[in-house]
């Protein structure tokens, strides 16, 4: 069995798969169309050389899941077209940061539950104990002396004239919120490898190495932490991330690779990293929304 | 092959007509956002004497080309997810 890396849709194999995305090719159903285009081509391919290029496409084999996950990732937001998101936090405006600040405090507390979903499922002491180290970096904090991004991003927002009370009152945007729900349904129902997956892959976008992947630019210009651009607060926010989130990803994704030994469940996996990456593609774009309106 | 008037995809059937022309695209998405830069481009530019000449980039971000009396003008075009013009930027 594989599933649909748009819709997760349970199909027999990747014959079936071929079937399903022509099927929604002439529907022009945006999502799948996307899909072909982005990963596989956008020239209309007969059935034989769909199949084939999308058993190329999924062939985990020869990189090893990791490497697999990275190369999409940066293909989808560096590569020559970083997400719009990311260009602007090279150097980014004051409202930029507000944007961040404002939706990214709903993203964290998906995340904690995401976490939390996973120690729940796994009966793994190494995963437990990695996603525990995770939630207290990004959500609980180490005391007073090491605050959670969490905190250093509100801190950041109170910098920029967004007071705390007023941050925590503001709803997500439709986009962001409908990527919690979906990160949401995964953490309840699918199985704890492929949440982890899912949320910890996307700390990719802020790996410093991005560029020994392919990448043209990291998320931000570090130069920015020694100007005075932004604010101090912004830069205690933006180092924590750039620190913690380079092993963040490479940890999480050995334990994946580790623990993702049966084919179907990384196909499987593969499918639910794919979701994953389109929902948080919207929810950057949020980001950028919720900032224009500071404007 | 018919190809996306937007993105030149060929997967796809998705006919719309816009300005007394039928165009293909891939899906409503793309139909909706070359919508939407042809009504960005008449606002900015004016309605006569302008033809389109390029648009490259993805579905996040659109540059384009075009002519009006001679004279070449570039802009970038972004998009919400819903296809509306995020923001509009001559280069």
């Amino acid at each position: 069995m594989v599933n649909c890396g748009v819709c997760y849709e349970k199909l027999v194999n990747f014959e079936d798969m071929v079937r399903h995305l022509l099927r929604f090719s002439e529907r022009s159903e945006p999502n799948h169309i996307k899909f072909l285009n982005q990963y596989i081509s956008a020239e209309k391919l007969d059935y034989n050389q769909l199949a084939s290029a999308l058993k190329r496409f999924f062939d985990y084999n020869v990189d090893g899941l990791q490497l697999w996950i990275k190369k999409i990732f940066v293909k989808k937001f560096y590569s020559n077209d970083p997400h719009p998101f990311v260009l602007a936090l090279q150097h980014p405006s004051d409202t930029t940061l507000i944007g961040y600040t404002i939706e990214h405090q709903h993203f964290l507390r998906q995340w904690v539950r995401s976490c939390a979903a996973i120690i729940a499922k796994t009966d793994k002491m190494d995963v437990t104990l990695y996603e525990l180290e995770n939630i207290n970096t990004e959500f609980g904090g180490f005391g007073t002396e090491l605050p959670s991004h969490f905190e250093l991003l509100i801190r950041m927002g109170e910098s920029l004239g967004i007071s705390r009370s007023v941050i925590f009152d503001i709803q997500p945007l439709p986009d962001t919120a409908r990527a919690i729900e979906f990160w949401q349904e995964i953490a309840q129902n699918r199985d704890w490898i492929e949440t982890m997956t899912a949320m910890h892959s996307l700390e990719l976008i802020a790996y410093r190495n991005i560029k020994n992947y392919g990448a043209s630019i990291s998320y931000f210009d570090p130069s920015i932490l020694n100007q005075s651009l932004i604010s101090n607060d912004a830069k205690q926010f933006l180092r924590e991330g750039y620190e913690a989130d380079i092993t963040h990803a490479d940890e999480a994704l050995k334990l994946i690779e580790k623990y993702a030994t049966d084919p179907e469940l990384i196909q499987r996996i593969q499918a639910t990293f794919l979701q994953s990456i389109e929902w948080f593609d919207r929810y950057l774009l949020a980001r950028l929304e919720r900032g224009k309106k500071y404007e | 092959m018919n190809k996306c008037e937007l993105c030149k995809s060929q997967w796809g059937n998705f006919w719309k007509r816009i300005e007394d022309q039928h165009l293909f695209f891939c899906c409503q998405l793309c139909a909706v956002q070359y919508e939407n830069l042809i009504n960005a481009i008449q606002i900015q530019f004016g309605n006569r004497e302008i033809s389109m000449t390029e648009i490259q980039g993805t579905s996040r971000l659109r540059i384009c080309k075009v002519v009006k009396n001679d004279k070449e003008y570039r802009f970038s075009v972004s998009y919400s997810t819903d296809g509306q013009i995020f923001r509009f930027k001559e280069l």
